[in-house]
Formats: structure tokens, sequence, C-alpha cells
């Protein structure tokens, strides 16, 4: 679904006041997952699929599968989910109730929002080297 | 709208991406809460393949085996639970697969309600429909209805 230039703005300002929780996010896995590659994997994720909830269940999956001595992605899963709730929230207001659009909203607010998370991850350890 | 015309469309993403989730993760924090003793991921692993082999009938025949075979109560009362999700007599609970699945077919327009009709050969003709309905989207929401149950299972476990 082809998302109006209007939807398309709401999103952006959506998203700019969003930015410091993203920001907050990005420094957050940054100290929980210095590994590089498993953030990559979450924004191909991110990226490429049609369906949001994939996203949350990446996230849970990756912390359920960790071993309770070392725990990193159990430290930032649940602020990630949270922020993904808002997101998700956010696109039930914007779409009107249609589900079409409130999909693509929700996926489209998700890839920006990553793109966020990911760019403050990587600033972030830059810090810490 | 045909069934058909359902499964193809933006409202069944949405019940899959949003209905479905909510239902599975309900499902699990209600066997959270009332299990002290909670069955280890383990026993999960095999859902997600068997679901993809064989859908409805194996993930069933998988849930008796492990009820009848499993020396352990803890895991026989998890996988008591587990078919009670897919338990498609009507007595399932809200949270189940098939009690979701149900209600979202009312919702749509198909599923229709037997009670006022008196003609036999009718009644009969509606609950087969009910019937193939119920069966096709079942089957259609099984695998993502258990993506969500075991992912919030392994994170919230």
């Amino acid at each position: 679904m082809t998302l109006s230039m209007e939807t398309l703005r709401e999103i952006d300002i959506f998203l700019e006041e969003f930015y410091p929780q993203s920001q907050t996010a990005g420094r957050e896995l940054a100290r929980a997952l210095p590994e590089k590659s498993q953030i990559r994997n979450l924004e191909t994720l991110v990226i490429s699929t049609r369906r949001f909830s994939e996203i949350k269940n990446f996230i849970k999956n990756q912390a359920g599968k960790e071993k309770e001595a070392n725990p990193q992605w159990r430290r930032v899963a649940p602020n990630l989910l949270k922020q993904l709730e808002e997101l998700e929230n956010q696109a039930a207001t914007l779409s009107g109730g249609d589900p079409g659009r409130t999909l693509a909203i929700k996926l489209h607010l998700a890839r920006g929002w990553v793109k966020q998370v990911v760019a403050n991850y990587l600033f972030a350890l830059l810090g810490q080297n | 709208m045909t069934v058909s015309d359902y499964l193809a469309s933006d409202e069944f993403r949405r019940f899959q991406d949003e209905t479905l989730h909510r239902l599975a993760c309900q499902a699990v924090e209600t066997y959270l809460h009332d299990h002290a003793e909670k069955a280890a991921k383990t026993q999960l692993h095999a859902i997600p393949a068997v679901i993809q082999a064989g859908g409805l009938s194996a993930l069933n025949s998988l849930g008796v085996n492990q009820q009848d075979k499993n020396t352990k109560q803890v895991n026989k009362k998890f996988w008591t639970f587990l078919l009670s999700l897919i338990d498609k007599t009507g007595a399932a609970p809200a949270y189940a697969l098939a009690s979701g699945v149900r209600e979202e077919l009312s919702r749509q327009g198909l599923w229709q309600d037997d009670a006022g009709i008196t003609d036999k050969n009718e009644k009969n003709r509606l609950k087969k429909v009910n019937q193939h309905h119920l069966e096709a989207v079942l089957e259609a929401s099984l695998p993502i209805y258990f993506e969500h149950f075991t992912c919030h299972y392994f994170y919230r476990l």
C-alpha cells in the first residue's frame, strides 16, 4: 500500500519527536550488545519483514534463548518492546482504523525507528572503544 | 466475502499481526500464572517444525503423544494446556486459537449462527460451511499463533 504524502509527513514528525527515545535505545544496546552483527540482524529483519510482530518476536526470541548468567538482549528487550508498542499505537492513531494502512504505517515507523536506533548504537560504540 | 478473499485480505494480515499476538501472549501469561511449575523451553522446540510439516492434525498428534508418554507431571500439564488452545469444540478459553478464529469469523460474516434455524438440512449445511471456514482460517493462523506463543514463552520464562 502506498501512503499519502500527508501520512508520510505525519510519520516523519512523529519519528522526529521520538528520536530521544531511539537514542536511549541505541545507547542501551551499545552497552549490552557490543557485537555489531546482532544489531545488523535486527536491522535487516526490520527492513525486510512484512509483519510488524515478527520484530517483537525476534527480540523476545533473542532474549529468551540467552543463558541467565550472561544476559544481553534481556537487558534491553523491555525498553525495545515498549518502544515498538508506542509505534504500534501511533500507527493505529494515524491509520484511522483501516487495516492495510495500519500495517503499512507500522512498518514505515519501524523502519524509521531502526535507522535511528542503529545510528545511535554505532555512535555510542565509538565512544566506548 | 468468501473465506479465500478473507485469507488474502489486509484484515487477515492484521488479525495475524495483532489479534493472534495478543491472544497468544495472553495464553502464555495464563499458563505461567496458573502453573507453579513451568515446562522447560525444550518442550516447545518441536512445535514449529511439526506445524510446518503437518499443520493442525500433526500438532494435535504431537500434543496427544507428548501428553501420554511424558512421565513428568509438569510436561503432561503443559501439553494438556497446549491442546486446549487448538480445541475446536467451542469449549476452549477465549485466548485459545480456535476461539479467536471463531470470533474473527463472526466479525467478518463468515460464521453464521444456526440457533434459529429449524430446517434440519439447512442447519447441517450451515454447520458444514462454518466448519469449512473454521478449518481454513485455523490452518492459516496456526504457524503465526504458535510463533507468538513460543517467542513469548521463551521471553517470559
